[in-house]
């Protein structure tokens, strides 16, 4: 499935940006308007695409008149080139997930003990936001072009992680291989660290200008509106859950970061922005909302914690408690001119109603009013009676465990045995990772 | 499947601080080529700059910008594989400069194709960070292309916080020496500004000692700023500590570069602006008049010394050219552009400009047949 979309694409491609002989005094032609099409393009003329053409021109066109208002951006001449440039790089740097299916050793729910791994000294390290992306994206590339044992997947994580440090963080913060090795309870040689790094930069065949979700998000967050810091960081913490999981793996990196946003957006109250919605990243929101709506004390510790900090405006307490209370994204009707006014459930999302009351929204909490109903029918069993929000900061630990318990299996998808998965990769190096980090 | 096999290592051409660099040729294709050897250290893996230089030069497809090959990686070392250039700008102006000093014409090629290769570079997300007479090199097309990314990093819209070491103090942008972390393509704007004047005068326009130093000699030329521009900075940028400065008057551009050409100075002064913020950009340095006006350096008649003017464009290509075709079939290993018509690239002199360049393309068609008549004969 994968293949034929990306083949579709790229003849898509071809068609809007013919192959030219180059100039050989170099002069190459601007891409300023293959720009303004959509990402599905008009090869596909379906009345969703050309919608989506739509919206998507009118927010270029409202951005940039946002950009000569303003005049503050930094990179006004080339931002187009880039965002164009990034979405070609984008598509080259994808992983594979039906390779990734054929591994015979390494199973998805694995995948969470990873990242739950890296997240941790990414965090310890302090390392830049994108690293933590990029390290992923090359593991991802990794597995897709190599068959990995379960005993050696720690080390392509860490020597993924110790590339992408050295291509985005300042010396200083690079781990070194005795980091890497005392991280790893000497599992691994020092040697081993250094031979796999160079086994993976020539797999992924120095390939690393990956546009991270980061890289999108800061890019969409700088345009006309700058958005809070808690929204930011809201959309920070979703777009990390997004690399535990396999549903994820399929998506690139923009349609993440505008739905993290989106979603952030809405559960921080605020309106929707028009432009935000494409079909992707719709399917993304989707994703995001069940997972969190069915198992959000499922949630990798390690990454609560991190974003339970007040430096990250405790942007994980907000979405576990907003979740725990029964709250869900509704998704705004999609047909775009009709009058939004109109259905109940678009009430919710219209600027009018919420962008005057944005920051006492997330006091009073379950206020979405169409919400409640519709979720308590169809998962009753997580649902919460909207309570008082005094108890709810106290009692957030205990509710997460206990859910625990709670959650039917037969829930799951078969990958979705978190729980199972974090002890058997560890179990198997006979490293428990995050002993060492507490240690 | 090493660098041994399959290329041979010809005579050492330089020595940087992270790698040796040799003359190689090809054993399958006779191409000569550059190999650059980094010696890998067994604690640090492979070093950060290697990373970074690899990765981002392997998207940088260009004519101005050196094109990387292939990667040989080993236990012990890495080489990398670059297209050769025979010399960089710095012995350049050495050798054919009067005094370091080139000539218009030749000012305004190298320094169209130094803008090309910036703006492609900044498009790609690419800042070189290190761009200097040195870094540029020149192949006997008259080509000039960005090398040496060791120092190149690529950066997101909103940019980031970066290093403030970067680049040789001379070519070093203000706001940056100020200890700006925020810089962005506006860095690489001004090293092609102080490269611009250094090819004009033959000698690097701003020679401080110390980063104290080297933001007097650039207000001695550009003035002091206000402090409302001060303030301004501070304000882009708040890593930024201002000092008080000695109050320097602002000097006439054409004092300090008498040889320069009107449209050349208000380039140049557009590229030299103190605050990054007004800093033209590479692109837009591109359709400045400089380039673009047809009557620019040599005014008809008035500078031009009798038997100076070069022969006019619709010349070429020169009735003696097919003389020195055999070149192009005698020896395999001196052929070593793949360029595909590689007898109308050739033809491109560094001394012609860029109209002359444009038309000489316009006439490929016609030139074509009439090699083939050379051809024939």
């Amino acid at each position: 499935m994968k293949d034929v979309s990306a083949l579709h694409k790229h003849s898509r491609n071809s068609l809007i940006y013919p192959k030219k002989r180059p100039s050989p005094h170099g002069i190459t032609k601007s891409h300023k308007t293959p720009l303004l099409l959509p990402p599905r393009g008009p090869a596909r003329k379906t009345p969703r695409s050309a919608k989506a053409a739509l919206v998507q021109q009118r927010q270029r066109e409202a951005q940039i008149q946002a950009l000569r208002r303003d005049g503050v951006l930094l990179e006004e001449e080339y931002r187009d080139d880039i965002r164009h440039y990034m979405h070609e790089m984008e598509r080259y740097t994808m992983s594979s997930i039906q390779s990734m299916d054929q591994q015979p050793e390494i199973r998805w729910h694995m995948r969470p003990c990873l990242v739950d791994f890296l997240v941790e000294i990414h965090f310890t390290f302090r390392l830049r936001p994108e690293t933590l992306y990029l390290t992923l994206n090359i593991v991802d590339r990794y597995v897709s072009r190599r068959i990995v044992y379960i005993k050696h997947y720690q080390l392509v994580g860490c020597a993924a992680l110790w590339i992408a440090a050295k291509f985005e963080d300042a010396k200083d913060r690079v781990p070194t291989v005795q980091d890497l090795a005392h991280i790893c309870r000497e599992t691994y040689d020092e040697s081993a660290f250094i031979q796999m790094e160079g086994h993976v930069l020539s797999t992924i065949q120095w390939t690393l200008g990956h546009p991270t979700a980061e890289a999108w998000l800061r890019l969409i967050c700088c345009g006309p509106y700058v958005e809070d810091a808690k929204v930011q960081h809201v959309a920070r913490f979703l777009m990390e859950i997004t690399l535990f999981y396999r549903e994820f793996v399929k998506f690139s990196p923009s349609s993440i970061a505008l739905a993290a946003l989106t979603l952030a957006r809405s559960l921080c109250g605020k309106s929707r922005r028009l432009w935000d919605e494409t079909e992707e990243c719709f399917d993304v929101i989707d994703y995001l909302d069940t997972r969190l709506a069915k198992h959000v004390n499922d949630l990798s510790e390690t990454l609560v914690k991190k974003y339970s900090y007040a430096f990250y405006s405790k942007a994980a307490t907000f979405v576990v408690q907003y979740y725990l209370q029964g709250g869900r994204y509704v998704r705004p009707t999609p047909t775009l001119p009709a009058t939004p006014m109109r259905s109940p459930q678009s009430a919710v999302t219209t600027p009018m109603s919420s962008t005057t009351s944005m920051s006492d929204r997330s006091d009073d909490f379950p206020v979405t009013p169409s919400t409640p109903a519709f979720s308590s029918e169809a998962f009753g069993g997580i649902m919460h009676p909207s309570s008082d929000k005094e108890n709810m900061p106290t009692s957030f630990e205990p509710v997460l465990n206990k859910h625990k318990i709670e959650t039917a299996p037969e829930q799951f998808l078969p990958h979705d045995f978190v729980t199972f998965g974090r002890p058997a990769l560890h179990s198997l190096n006979n490293v428990s990772p995050r002993a060492v980090m507490v240690s | 499947m090493s660098a041994q096999t399959n290329y041979i290592q010809l005579e050492k051409l330089g020595e940087g601080t992270y790698a040796t660099v040799y003359k190689g040729r090809s054993r399958t294709t006779n191409e000569i080529v550059a190999l650059k050897e980094i010696n890998l250290d067994a604690e640090e893996g492979t070093p950060s700059t290697a990373i970074r230089e690899i990765s981002l030069m392997k998207e940088l497809k260009h004519v101005n910008i050196v094109r990387l090959h292939d990667v040989m990686h080993t236990e012990t070392k890495l080489v990398l594989i670059f297209e050769f250039c025979d010399s960089d700008l710095k012995k350049y102006m050495d050798q054919h400069g009067d005094r370091g000093a080139l000539d218009p014409a030749t000012v305004r090629s190298f320094m169209f194709q130094l803008l090309k290769g910036t703006h492609f570079c900044h498009e790609n997300q690419v800042l070189h960070r290190d761009l200097k007479p040195q870094n540029l090199l020149i192949n006997r097309k008259g080509e000039l292309k960005l090398g040496d990314f060791g120092l190149a990093r690529a950066f997101g819209v909103p940019v980031n916080t970066f290093s403030n070491e970067v680049v040789t103090l001379w070519y070093r942008a203000p706001d940056v020496l100020l200890g700006s972390r925020t810089y962005s393509t506006s860095i690489d704007v001004w090293s092609c500004g102080c490269i611009f004047a250094e090819m004009i005068t033959g000698v690097p326009l701003f020679r401080g000692k110390d980063t104290q130093d080297q933001l007097l000699h650039i207000m001695r030329v550009l003035g002091t700023p206000s402090e409302q521009q001060l303030a301004k900075m501070a304000k882009d940028s708040p890593e930024i500590q201002i000092k008080p400065f000695p109050r320097c008057p602002k000097m006439d551009l054409k004092q300090v570069l008498p040889k320069a050409s009107p449209a050349a100075l208000d380039l140049l002064e557009r590229l030299l602006k103190f605050d990054p913020a007004e800093r033209i950009s590479a692109v837009d340095a591109l359709s400045h008049p400089y380039f673009t006006d047809t009557v620019n350096d040599m005014p008809f008649g008035m500078n031009a010394t009798p038997g100076s003017m070069p022969p006019p464009s619709f010349n070429f290509p020169h009735p003696n050219r097919h003389q020195q075709r055999p070149v192009q079939h005698g020896q395999p290993g001196v052929q070593q552009y793949s360029m595909p018509p590689s007898m109308f690239t050739q033809q491109t002199h560094p001394h012609m400009t860029m109209q002359q360049a444009q038309q000489q393309n316009m006439y490929n068609g016609m030139q074509y047949q009439q090699q083939q008549q050379y051809g024939g004969r």
